[in-house]
This record gives structure tokens, C-alpha cells and sequence, in this order.
């Protein structure tokens, strides 16, 4: 049948080209046409040859192409990441605790490009702080990440920010939660309160009078760690006698007086925590100088190496805190965190810092567990 | 012209027939079956091709969920409050005291690491402050000095990420027997005083990765390999490609999803959070492994069905086509006029009633045709008979008349003889029932009508019959020779001369011949092309004087065939011979014929 195909095509062309051909003397044109009948077959095969031969031999066909999330997700991420300014504020600028914490800012303002608008209140006073927020408003800064001084005071000035689209992270110390879009929390209150409680009782074998320098009583987290600290007192040590709470108002030289006054006033005291990092060096001091030591247990929040001297020598036992360089890293990193949108959810693990905790209603994060720093282990901290 | 033979219209039906059916069954058939069969095949392939990457995203999720077990793991050197003691402590004061250390950390790499279901971690190595510790299952050599791996990887190598994998050939460390590995690398950072404490490696032997992927490598045919973004590859279904380098990587159109390229299907999907791609490839056959044999299976029936089609179309195509050609051929016979044709009975529908219709036709022609004939020849006999059996009047008269001067004059007896001879005449002339006479009779009749004449014209005429006896009693029509004779006596005649007549009747080669010549006066040549011409058209009957000639001239074309017409010669003054051949015995089957 085949064969017979190729035999009618033959012999039709071949009968076409003859019947034509007297036409194509007179017209040229036609002859074209009859060329391309004539050749018609062996252009199609020509051009299936071509098709199939002149194709790359390493042709792809991409059958299905998966959807790059991953891809999008990082070129947004590039869209995003700017230059971003913040405002760092911290309470007071002059003592070992904050610059410790600015040693961190500075770490992740490095990592992470970031302008640092670094404006420090001289002293530790709510309206100084607040003519520092207000500037760093001014500058129309991208986020500002403060340790707020005055909860009561700074709040309408931090909601004022938040207005212009100002990203507020509170860290060390918190405002009124709707004034702020994240408190970095460096450890949970109510643990670190009934921790420094046994810390201390742990000194006095949970007998006599002892009293607390908290920072100042201004402070909500001051003020959380007084309540649980108490709460834990009233819980567990009935043989001991909570005798003051006073405040130092993070001024070394006034914690040293402080602590002097007690020292005097309670000849029978056996303990002091301080609750903010000038306390318990001060009282250490103050206990060393007034030949106390060994008679009055020192235990609280402060540095290692404001408390490397006393606990070698026996004027304080324990200090307990946070890594401060750790927060300011922190704090910068999640303020990051805020400017690009990336979300936080409890037990992430940040980089360089390690597993947080994040109370999602309360836009609390945890940083961790504080260090107890004792004769043993202080030299291991540089901070 | 000869293409017009290939013009479809022009082809015999059975051929119409045959491509008919093969255009209506076959072709779409062929098409349907491959296009069905292509569209399944592309549709598995897409399938596939949608599937695998999954697979491999499943793969690459697990993998990276178990080395983030495994950092995991490695991630609790940050509760070891002893260990980062000794690694945030680098100064010794003697050696003692720094073995004691290098015994502390190697025993909780020993713990954390290599105890237990860990069973694929190879070796573990801490670098920090121009320290080393190590715990390894394997022995392993590496390129370079302890030393100088500290400083390479010690306090101050900063990763970009806190988290990275190693692959072999990134690093220098050799494991004994070539182990294929992966190295888990973990900054140590203090986070507290935020600085670096070290690196934390892990060497995982790759076996880890197969029990992961075996979920998807099944297939024999099919390959698998992981390759990081230099093309390396680090793990390979086939193990001997482990360690080289994947050329054709370079260009895959993409990594996330399937391509083909010839019969090869490729996958692939790229890790999230590291930097390799798995690579999954197999031949496209083997997934159309079934549709290819029921395309096999297909094709087969598919022949068998088309042969079965095609032998069962040229039956069909020839069942119809055969019967019309042989009516066909039976009519173009019957148009040449050979009305005896044969068309078998057998067939009982439209063809069979063509062909009966056909047939029947034909012999209503045929005796149509033989009627016609019939009714003409017997009315030419007629006419003919009745021509010939006249008695000419002026002969009737002429004798008579002499018979009357003879009576007159005395001659009694000739009187007699001549009254005898007419009798006789009349006689033969009424009993014409028989139409055929043995020549005897007819020669008696002649010789006669010859007496008669002789009696008339005297010494003017002489005549001589001269007849072979053996034909004798051979049969001939009746009245042939009386015409030929009329005809000598009326128009040979030359005054003064007497006129000869002869008959001669002989035989030759079956052929009775009969000549009846003249010395007469002859004929013109004009004359004789007229007779001839007579002798041959078809008009038998003419009111001609020459009548008589083309009277004998038909009836013997009636009788015997043209071929038997009348052969005259003659010459001006000379005379004329008229020959006559009669087939001896031949007429009779043609007689017989003719009663048909």
C-alpha cells in the first residue's frame, strides 16, 4: 500500500511537471509554484531533519518547577534589610552594667549594619530621658530601644513614637505594655526574686534581719523583683526579718550611704540583697569598710566584675545576673527582628544568643536563667 | 493523459474500497492509540516529575531535621558548665593541670557523642585557644599539623553562620578507609561574655544520609546524589561517584523541580538551610515500564486487528467489487455482440439483481434480435419465392405462340415434346414446396426452359449442359439457373451470330460450380462495376433489368453467406461467364440454423 503511495506521487509529479511544463516557458512565475510542489516533500523532510537534528543534544524540558518560598523569602528579606537607625537608650550611661549591655548594642550594630543613635542620660531621671526619646523622635529613627527610667512618665512619649511608626523596644525595664511593640526582659521576674531570697537565706542558715537596695522605686522591674523576693520571704523563711527597703536610685555613691545607714541603723543584720548592680558593691564595700565581713551576707544583682574583689575577699557571697552584653545583643537583634518583620516565637533560637522564651500575649520576651557568680566561677566573666 | 489514472476518482472501486477502509479505521485508530499513548506517557512524567521533588523536599526536611538533632546534641556543650570552664580558661600553669582538662573534654565528647544510638558519628573535635581536643572512632589523618589546624580553626575562626556542615572536600581530614563524611560545625560562643570559645565538629559517617534517602532511592534504574553548589558530590547512590564532581550540573535549568532531557527524568530540590541539592534521576522508560507494554501489547493487537481489517476490507471491497467487475466484463463482451455470456446465479443482493436483470435483458435482446431477423428473412424469402416462381409472361406468350405456329405448321410431335417441356416447367415452378432441388431437377428445368427457346429462337441458339454424375443429387436452391439463362437470351444476343450457352457444373475442393457462359454480346466495363455493385449492397430486389442476376445473387447470400455471391466476368463482344459456388452438402447446417 505504502509502496503504492509512493509510486501515485511519483508518477503525478512527473505527469504534472510534463503537463506544465509547456506553461512554464511563458510563465516564469508558475514554474515557482510548481517547484515547490515538485519539492514539497522533500522540504518537509528537510525540515523534520532540521527539527530533529539541529535541537541541542543536551536539551532540557523542565516538566515541573517547584515553587522557591525559600528563594522569595530572602531576596524580601534583602528588599528589606536598609540601613536602619536606632535609638539605643539606656537608664544612665555612667556605670559598668550599661556598658556592658552597649558592648553587646554595639556587637549587633555591627552584625547588622545598623546607625546607632547612642544619647545617654547623664542621670538616671525620667526626664532627661524623656528629652532624649523625644529628640531621637525628631531624628525620625527607625526603632527606639530604651530601659525606661519612669514607666509612668516615659509611656505617653513612647506611645507618641509608636504614632509616627517609631518601632519601641523596651529592654532591662518596661513601660505600660501598650506604649511598646517588645519588652526584652532579661530573665523572669518572679524567678530571680524568689532566687535571690534563697540566695541570701542560703548565707544566713535562713536566720535574722536582712534588707533590700532595690534601684529605685520608680522601676517596674525593681519593683517586681521586691515583690517576689518578699513573696519568697513570706513562703519559705519565717525565722527571718525583713527590716527596710531603700533605694539607691542607681547612684553608687548613694547606695554606698545607703548601705553605710543600715549597717548602722540594724546593727544586727545579718543580709542584704540589692536588687540593682550599684547595691551589692556598694554593700559589700560598705560591710568590708565597717569590718562586717563574714557577719553580714551580701547577695543581688550585680556585674562580676564590679563584684570580682568582694566575693574573692569574702565581702559579698553571690552575685547573681544576666549576661548584660548578651541583652544589649539582644535587644538590637530582635529590634532587627521588628524592622524586617520577622516573626518571634517562643524557644527560638537566636543567633549568637541561643534559645529564648516569648510570652506572645504580653510581647515579653525572656532572655534566660541568671548566673550565679561566686568566688569559683566570677574570673570566667568579663563583664 | 496516464495521471488521470491516479486521481482517487479514477480508481477502480475495490481500490476506493480498500483505502476507504483503511482511512476510516486505521488511521484514526493509529492516531487515537498514539496520541493516547503520548498523552499518558507525558502525563506520568509529570506526575512523576511532581512527585520526586517531593520526595526529595521529604528527604531534604528529614536530613535537615536530623542534623539539627545532631546540632542539637551539640548544643547541650552549653549546660556542660565544666567544659566551658576549661574553654573559657586557655592558661595553664603546668602540664599536669592542662592534661587534666584535655582528659575532661575528651571524655564528654566520648559521652555526649559517641555513646549510645549516636552510632554514626565518626569523630568529634574541639578547637579553642590553640587547643585540641579530639575523640574519634576511626584513626584520620589530615594535611595539616595539629598546630596549625588550632590556628585554622581555633578561637579565632569566626563561621558566618553559628552552624555550618563541612562537606569532605572542604577540609583536610581523612578518615581511615576513605569513610565518606559529613563534618556538623558549631561555634562555641561564650554567650554571656560574647566572644568565641572555639568549633565544635562532628564528622557524621554519610551512611547516616542513606537510611534517609533509601526511602526514595527504590528503583534500581533510578540514581540519587546530593551535590553542594560546587558540584561536588557527596553522596552518590552509586558509591564510587562520591567525591566527584557532577559536570552536567551546571546545566540543569533548575534545581527545584523536574526537567528531562533525552529518556532521563531529573529531580531536584535544593536545602533550605544548606547548601546542597539532591539530585534524583531515571530513564523515563522505566517509569513507562507499563504503559509500554500494554503500548507493546497495544501495538500488537493493533497489527493483528488492521491485518485482520485490511484482509477482512479486501474480502468485503472484493465481495462487492468482483461481481461488478465481471458484470462489467460480461457487458463490454455483450457490446462487441457476444450475447453469450455467463454470469453465476449466486449472488443475492443488488449485484446478483443487476446481473440477473442484466442477463435477462441481454436475452430479451437476443431474442428480440433473433424475431426480428427471422420475421425479415422470412419476408425476404417471401418476396424472393414469390419473385422467382413467377412464370414470365412474355415467355408463357412467346411459347405459346410458337406452339401455335407449330400447330399451324404441322410439326405435331415437337409440338408435343414443346407442350411436354412447359408442362414440365409449370409443373416445377408450382411444386416449389421444396425450396431446395437435387441439381438433376433443377438441371432438367433448365435444359427445359433451353429446349423451349431452342424451339423458339432455332439454329440462332445452341446449348450444351455438361454436369459432373457425382452431383447429381446434390442439393441447391431452386430457380438458379433459369434467371441466368433468361438473362443470356435477353441480352446476348448479336444479330446474325449464334448465341452459345453452356452450363458447366463441376466440383472442386467441396464447392459445386456451376458456369453458365455465354459468346454473347457481353458487357461494358461501366456495366459490370454496376452489376457488381448490385451484387454486393444490400437490396436484393430491384425493378432492374438485371434482376435476375441479383435475384440469384441474393438467395444464394440468404442461403449460403456473402461469401457465396454470384462471380461474373465478361467481356465486351467476348460474352459472359456467370460462376456460381455452392458448398456441397454444406447448406444443410445452415438451414438448420436458420429454423432456430
Amino acid at each position: 500500500m505504502l509502496a503504492n503511495f509512493i509510486e501515485l506521487f511519483k508518477k503525478r509529479d512527473g505527469a504534472t511537471t510534463l503537463a506544465y511544463h509547456h506553461i512554464w516557458l511563458e510563465n516564469p512565475q508558475i514554474k515557482w509554484g510548481i517547484i515547490m510542489r515538485k519539492q514539497y516533500w522533500i522540504l518537509l523532510l528537510l525540515a523534520i531533519c532540521m527539527i530533529s537534528s539541529c535541537a541541542p543534544k543536551e536539551s532540557y524540558t523542565i516538566l515541573y518547577e517547584a515553587k522557591k518560598v525559600e528563594e522569595e523569602q530572602t531576596l524580601k528579606e534583602q528588599e528589606i534589610k536598609k540601613h536602619f537607625r536606632i535609638a539605643y537608650i539606656p537608664k544612665v550611661g555612667n556605670i559598668p552594667y550599661f556598658e556592658s549591655v552597649y558592648e553587646g548594642v554595639l556587637e549587633a550594630a555591627k552584625q547588622f549594619d545598623i546607625e546607632l543613635i547612642y544619647d545617654v542620660p547623664t542621670e538616671a531621671k525620667a526626664e532627661i530621658q524623656m528629652q532624649i526619646v523625644e529628640k531621637a523622635i525628631q531624628k525620625e529613627v527607625d526603632a527606639i530601644a530604651v530601659s525606661v527610667i519612669d514607666s509612668k512618665s516615659l509611656s505617653p512619649v513612647l506611645q507618641r513614637a509608636r504614632e509616627k511608626g517609631i518601632k519601641v523596644v523596651t529592654w532591662d525595664a518596661d513601660a505600660e505594655m501598650s506604649t511598646r511593640d517588645l519588652f526584652v526582659d532579661m530573665v523572669d521576674a518572679e524567678n530571680l526574686g524568689r532566687h535571690l531570697m534563697d540566695q541570701l537565706a542560703l548565707q544566713t542558715n535562713e536566720v535574722g534581719e536582712f534588707a533590700i537596695m532595690t534601684g529605685s522605686f520608680s522601676a517596674n522591674n525593681h519593683n517586681e523583683w521586691v515583690k517576689w523576693i518578699q513573696t519568697q520571704w513570706k513562703e519559705y523563711y519565717p525565722n527571718m526579718k525583713l527590716v527596710e527597703v531603700v533605694s539607691t536610685n542607681d547612684d553608687p555613691q548613694k547606695a554606698y550611704a545607703v548601705a553605710k545607714t543600715l549597717l548602722a541603723n540594724y546593727p544586727s543584720l545579718k543580709g542584704i540583697i540589692g536588687n540593682s548592680s550599684v547595691g551589692p558593691p556598694a554593700a559589700a564595700q560598705a560591710v568590708k569598710d565597717t569590718q562586717k565581713v563574714g557577719e553580714v551576707a551580701v547577695v543581688g544583682l550585680s556585674t562580676p566584675n564590679l563584684m570580682r574583689s568582694y566575693l574573692h575577699d569574702g565581702s559579698a557571697q553571690v552575685a547573681t545576673l544576666w549576661s548584660p552584653k548578651k541583652l544589649g545583643y539582644l535587644t538590637i537583634a530582635l529590634t532587627q527582628y521588628l524592622l524586617t518583620n520577622k516573626p518571634i516565637t517562643d524557644n527560638d533560637v537566636i543567633q549568637r544568643v541561643g534559645a529564648i522564651r516569648f510570652e506572645e500575649q504580653q510581647r515579653r520576651i525572656i532572655m534566660g536563667e541568671p548566673i550565679d557568680f561566686t568566688k569559683e566561677n566570677v574570673d570566667q566573666y568579663e563583664f | 493523459m496516464n495521471f488521470n489514472r491516479w486521481r482517487f476518482r479514477n480508481f477502480s472501486l475495490r481500490n476506493k474500497l480498500l483505502i476507504s477502509y483503511i482511512v476510516i479505521t486505521i488511521l484514526p485508530t493509529a492516531l487515537l492509540g498514539y496520541i493516547a499513548y503520548s498523552q499518558y506517557v507525558l502525563s506520568v512524567e509529570r506526575q512523576v516529575g511532581m512527585y520526586v521533588p517531593r520526595l526529595l523536599n521529604q528527604a531534604n526536611n528529614n536530613l535537615e531535621r536530623q542534623i539539627d538533632q545532631y546540632y542539637d546534641e551539640m548544643s547541650q556543650l552549653y549546660s556542660q558548665t565544666d567544659v566551658m570552664t576549661i574553654l573559657r580558661n586557655p592558661s595553664y600553669q603546668n602540664v599536669s593541670s592542662m592534661r587534666q582538662d584535655i582528659h575532661k573534654v575528651e571524655n564528654y565528647l566520648a559521652g555526649a557523642f559517641m555513646e549510645g544510638s549516636r552510632e554514626y558519628i565518626i569523630g568529634a573535635f574541639i578547637a579553642s585557644n590553640n587547643r585540641l581536643f579530639e575523640y574519634t572512632r576511626l584513626t584520620y589523618t589530615s594535611g595539616y599539623s595539629t598546630k596549625d589546624k588550632i590556628g585554622f580553626y581555633g578561637q579565632s575562626y569566626i563561621l558566618p553562620t553559628e552552624e555550618q556542615i563541612f562537606f569532605p572536600h572542604e577540609t583536610a581530614i581523612q578518615f581511615n578507609g576513605d569513610k565518606p563524611y559529613v563534618l556538623l560545625v558549631k561555634q562555641i560562643i561564650d554567650y554571656e561574655n560574647r566572644n568565641n570559645l572555639g568549633t565544635l565538629f562532628v564528622a557524621l559517617d554519610l551512611e547516616f544520609m542513606q537510611k534517609t534517602l533509601s526511602t526514595v532511592d527504590e528503583q534500581d534504574e533510578a540514581n540519587m546524589w546530593m551535590v553542594d553548589s560546587k558540584q561536588y558530590i557527596i553522596y552518590h547512590s552509586n558509591a564510587r561517584l562520591i567525591g566527584t564532581i557532577d559536570k552536567e550540573m551546571k546545566q540543569y535549568p533548575i534545581l527545584n523541580g523536574s526537567f528531562q532531557s533525552d529518556s532521563i527524568l531529573y529531580s531536584g530540590a535544593q536545602s533550605v538551610h544548606n547548601r546542597w541539592t539532591f539530585l534524583h534521576s531515571i530513564p523515563v522508560e522505566h517509569l513507562t515500564e507499563e504503559a509500554d507494554l500494554v503500548k507493546n501489547l497495544t501495538v500488537i493487537s493493533f497489527i493483528a486487528i488492521i491485518s485482520l481489517a485490511i484482509f477482512s476490507s479486501i474480502l468485503l471491497a472484493w465481495g462487492v467489487a468482483k461481481p461488478i467487475q465481471r458484470l462489467v466484463k460480461e457487458m463490454k463482451k455483450a457490446e462487441k455482440g457476444n450475447f453469450d455470456i455467463y454470469l453465476p446465479d449466486k449472488y443475492n443482493n443488488e449485484v446478483g439483481t443487476l446481473s440477473k436483470a442484466f442477463t435477462k435483458m441481454l436475452h430479451e435482446i437476443e431474442e428480440l434480435i433473433d424475431e426480428k431477423y427471422e420475421i425479415e428473412l422470412k419476408q425476404k424469402e417471401a418476396e424472393l419465392y414469390a419473385l422467382q416462381s413467377q412464370i414470365n409472361p412474355h415467355f408463357m406468350y412467346n411459347t405459346l405462340e410458337n406452339i401455335a405456329f407449330m400447330v399451324e405448321g404441322g410439326e405435331q410431335e415437337l409440338v408435343v415434346d414443346m407442350v411436354t417441356n412447359l408442362g414440365r416447367m409449370l409443373r416445377y415452378s408450382l411444386g416449389n414446396k421444396d425450396q431446395l432441388v437435387p441439381l438433376q431437377k433443377e438441371l432438367r428445368h433448365a435444359d427445359d426452359y433451353l429446349m423451349i427457346q431452342k424451339a423458339r429462337f432455332e439454329e440462332s441458339l445452341t446449348y450444351m449442359i455438361q454436369v459432373d454424375p457425382i452431383l447429381k443429387d446434390k442439393i441447391l436452391p431452386k430457380f438458379l439457373l433459369q434467371p441466368l439463362i433468361e438473362n443470356a437470351l435477353e441480352h446476348a444476343f448479336i444479330v446474325g451470330q449464334v448465341l452459345k450457352i453452356q452450363i458447366n457444373v463441376t466440383s472442386e475442393k467441396g464447392l459445386m460450380i456451376i458456369v453458365v457462359e455465354d459468346n454473347g454480346i457481353g458487357m461494358e466495363q461501366n456495366r459490370l462495376t454496376f452489376l457488381e455493385q448490385q451484387l454486393v449492397s444490400e437490396h436484393i430486389i430491384n425493378k432492374d433489368d438485371s434482376f435476375g442476376l441479383t435475384n440469384v445473387n441474393g438467395r444464394l447470400v440468404l442461403h449460403y453467406g456473402s461469401e457465396y455471391r454470384l462471380e461474373i466476368n465478361s467481356l465486351l463482344g467476348i460474352g459472359t461467364k456467370i460462376i456460381l459456388k455452392i458448398p456441397i452438402d454444406g447448406g444443410s447446417d445452415q438451414q438448420n440454423e436458420w429454423e432456430h
